[in-house]
């Protein structure tokens, strides 16, 4: 039987010192923090604001771990550190406040060129999770960080065509991404509906990160991973 | 006749955009609001309406201080390629982007849009 808890703030954040790296002031990460949020205040339409999302952020809050069954954790190794865990509710008014407070934290932690890669990926990540996957549970927002790579990667629901076709596409990058960059781009210029692959493709090309798509029943979990 | 001077970029938080004379739009700063077609497509589209009525055969757009812009923010500028390219041969105009080349995306989308519509796409 598994137990399936849902916190009871909008948001959940966990941010961890890690060991390898000297993190940025605390001074820093809260101005940082308390900046993307105020700017980001009047979006939110949650009945629990700002002050309990501070709350967590300051207290370090941890919100009791979910199931295993819904994230699959990458494989361990010594030097590998979730920095950043975010659990929330799929809605769009996520989006904006996470990408602000993940580039902003990013720019603190990492040089330029990998701030920028974990900027770009959390927001194409979590824009393709909130559009095109189910809101039937929560979609959970990793940045972790070893010796050698960073990793963004997203979980949520999703239904099974949307899973076939997210495998069929992660495989296409896999093979050719600047190709499929320029076949969405193509698409783009022709007119219709916006596309999940343009965010995909550009995490692959112009970030040049590796991607990773894992299925677990109806869970996705995408994974974004470049090298620091 | 609205000419391109005359027209006031909307107020937004993250990126500011300024007409500079005779033909210039600037962006600076980073385009990540989840819907920047509602706040920035009909601005644009009355950029295009104002080049087309003043006779303008170029529009610079610099965009090398817009450091980071979303998958939405580049179908923005895709919608103004379409646009342009759709117009007769009579009031068709270039689009030159103005662009800085340690800006990743604007090596890899920029690059790209010029591939597609290199009559009416310039990148400098």
């Amino acid at each position: 039987m598994t137990t399936r808890f849902r916190p009871r703030r909008p948001f959940d954040v966990q941010t961890q010192p890690t060991p390898t790296r000297q993190g940025p002031s605390t001074t820093a990460l809260s101005a940082s923090r308390d900046a993307a949020y105020d700017r980001h205040e009047s979006g939110l339409t949650r009945k629990q604001g700002l002050s309990d999302m501070r709350r967590s952020l300051d207290l370090g809050a941890r919100a009791p771990g979910r199931s295993s069954q819904h994230t699959r954790p990458p494989s361990q190794t010594e030097d590998y550190h979730v920095l950043v865990q975010i659990s929330s509710e799929a809605g769009s008014a996520l989006l904006e406040p996470m990408q602000a407070f993940i580039s902003a934290y990013a720019r603190g932690k990492f040089r330029a060129k990998v701030a920028e890669r974990v900027g770009l990926a959390t927001w194409e990540l979590l824009d393709n999770a909130i559009n095109y996957g189910s809101i039937s549970d929560d979609v959970h927002y990793v940045l972790a960080e070893s010796r050698d790579h960073v990793d963004v990667r997203v979980s949520n629901d999703a239904v099974p065509a949307r899973l076939a076709m997210l495998n069929e596409r992660a495989a296409r990058l896999q093979h050719n991404a600047a190709g499929v960059f320029m076949d969405e781009m193509a698409r783009s210029v022709q007119g219709g509906i916006p596309r999940a692959m343009l965010g995909l493709a550009r995490v692959c090309h112009e970030a040049e990160m590796q991607l990773e798509v894992t299925v677990e029943g109806r869970r996705v979990t995408v994974t974004a991973r470049c090298t620091r | 006749m609205i000419q391109l001077v005359d027209l006031s970029p909307p107020d937004l938080p993250d990126v500011h955009i300024a007409i500079e004379a005779p033909d210039t739009v600037k962006f600076t700063g980073t385009i990540t609001s989840r819907d920047p077609a509602a706040d920035l497509a009909p601005f644009l589209k009355r950029v295009h309406s104002a080049v087309v009525a003043e006779g303008l055969r170029r529009v610079n757009v610099d965009v090398s201080g817009l450091t980071f812009v979303n998958s939405s923010a580049i179908r923005l500028f895709v919608d103004w390629t379409t646009w342009t390219k759709q117009e007769p041969d009579a009031t068709r105009y270039q689009l030159r982007f103005v662009s800085n080349h340690l800006v990743t995306w604007q090596k890899t989308t920029l690059m790209a849009l010029k591939s597609l519509a290199p009559n009416v796409v310039t990148v400098a």
